[in-house]
């Protein structure tokens, strides 16, 4: 018997654990207790040793592009000491704008959008050989992080928490392929699905042929989205062709968020 | 020690692979060390060795980059067995019949990945994807194979270790009294 073990020890090995993996695979929607006590217990480990070498990385590829530009940077400094100056000169206005807003909404008694809380968080990694655009945030059940929160950046939606840690989270982004966030064509209101496609780029779905939609219009989320709050950028139109029953439209739009060069989120904690 | 340096050298490869990888990736191709040790050890030590191996790496991968858990393990460990398979067909300390191993095997990798999630997972990618994807990584693994199936050889056998520390010591001490002799 221990000969006959020995002699298929390989084959024993690798069925053994590819049972073991696969049975873990099958039950990713319900973690069980073994699954998560591994999250935990890798996470206690691998956390912090991908926050400093994320930190390392970025401090040294920020001070290596430092160096390269130089030159750029005292053209652009030029450059945006105008533009802070006209800027402080429409921030001005738009305050006013704003005050006179407020009065006219107290007058049509419209109920005012609460502010929106958030959190921010630092990308700590990546798999750059994985096919699911999916990382890692510094921020995790600790920090009351909550499966299904909404996660921004200062240009528009990036994705939402998929899994929660202790220490950390995963965010899936909007360009995966599991991704889903309802979407509405800013000019003309008409509602979508905002879907990612794993290649760079979005599509909107459920917009029939009738429908007012142009090249360059700007999709924002809509309040049908439970994430996030209404009114944020999520991308640009950039393509519309007739679908292959001439029914509906095929629409590609360009997100605003640039996925490649995520390194700080902001975490929507819902409304205050 | 020694039996620490194995988990190590995995530990570090995923924490490099999820902070420093991003930075070196072109388009839609990177580097995949984790995939290239599984390669390595099954090659180079032996198959339980390179499937044990797969089993812990692929999980540690998996959590540290958020992607289901299981997938890089089954894959790793399937393909950890296959390179076994063949490795005994070939001369193993041939460098260039490595590097064909590692191409080969990344076509191979990417392309089973692309199947389960097409399949299991129900996404839409195209095989232009998964064409675009594999021949970016091969180039990347088959520049990069050499170096550090060399490194890691060295790692493994605690050479950067015990080499310059302890035996560098001793060989020195030899030095010393052959020239006293000498003299």
């Amino acid at each position: 018997m221990p000969d006959f073990l020995w002699k298929w020890r390989r084959e024993i090995v690798f069925s053994l654990l590819i049972i073991i993996s696969l049975g873990m695979l099958v039950s990713r929607r319900e973690p069980g207790l073994v699954s998560r006590g591994l999250y935990q217990g890798v996470s206690w480990v691998a956390v912090p040793l991908q926050k400093i070498s994320a930190v390392m990385v970025k401090r040294s590829t920020h001070f290596i592009s430092l160096i390269a530009s130089i030159s750029r940077i005292q053209e652009e400094n030029v450059q945006l000491t105008h533009r802070v100056e006209k800027l402080n000169l429409e921030n001005i206005l738009l305050q006013e704008q704003a005050r006179e807003n407020l009065v006219l909404r107290r007058e049509l008694e419209y109920k005012s959008r609460q502010p929106v809380n958030f959190m921010p968080a630092e990308v700590i990694a990546r798999d750059p050989a994985s096919w699911l655009d999916r990382l890692v945030l510094d921020r995790g059940a600790a920090d009351q992080v909550k499966q299904g929160s909404g996660v921004i950046t200062p240009y528009g939606v990036a994705g939402r928490v998929i899994q929660v840690n202790q220490s950390s989270a995963v965010i899936m982004l909007l360009l995966d392929t599991q991704s889903s966030v309802a979407g509405l064509v800013e000019r003309s209101r008409i509602t979508g699905t905002i879907k990612g496609t794993g290649q760079g780029w979005l599509k909107l779905l459920h917009i029939s042929s009738e429908d007012d939609i142009r090249v360059g219009d700007v999709i924002i989320t809509s309040r049908l989205s439970s994430l996030f709050a209404s009114g944020l950028p999520i991308g640009d139109v950039v393509s519309i062709k007739p679908s292959e029953n001439g029914l509906m439209l095929d629409i590609k739009v360009r997100p605003r968020v640039n996925f490649k060069t995520l390194a700080r989120l902001l975490i929507l904690k819902g409304e205050e | 020690m020694k039996h620490c340096l194995l988990p190590m050298l995995v530990l570090l490869m995923v924490i490099l692979q999820t902070t420093v990888m991003p930075y070196l990736a072109i388009g839609e191709a990177a580097p995949d060390l984790v995939f290239l040790l599984v390669v390595f050890l099954a090659i180079q030590r032996s198959t339980t060795l390179g499937i044990w191996t797969a089993f812990g790496a692929g999980l540690l991968q998996d959590i540290a980059a958020g992607g289901p858990l299981g997938l890089n393990a089954v894959l790793l460990i399937g393909l950890a067995y296959l390179v076994g398979q063949v490795r005994r067909k070939l001369f193993k300390d041939n460098l260039s019949a490595q590097v064909l191993i590692v191409v080969l095997f990344t076509w191979l990798h990417q392309f089973l990945v692309f199947f389960w999630l097409n399949t299991v997972m129900a996404t839409t990618f195209g095989l232009e994807k998964w064409a675009l994807r594999a021949f970016g990584m091969s180039v990347f693994h088959a520049v990069l194979a050499p170096g550090l199936f060399r490194w890691w050889r060295s790692w493994i056998q605690g050479e950067n270790i015990y080499r310059y520390l302890i035996s560098g010591r001793k060989n020195q001490g030899a030095r010393w009294s052959r020239l006293r002799r000498m003299s």
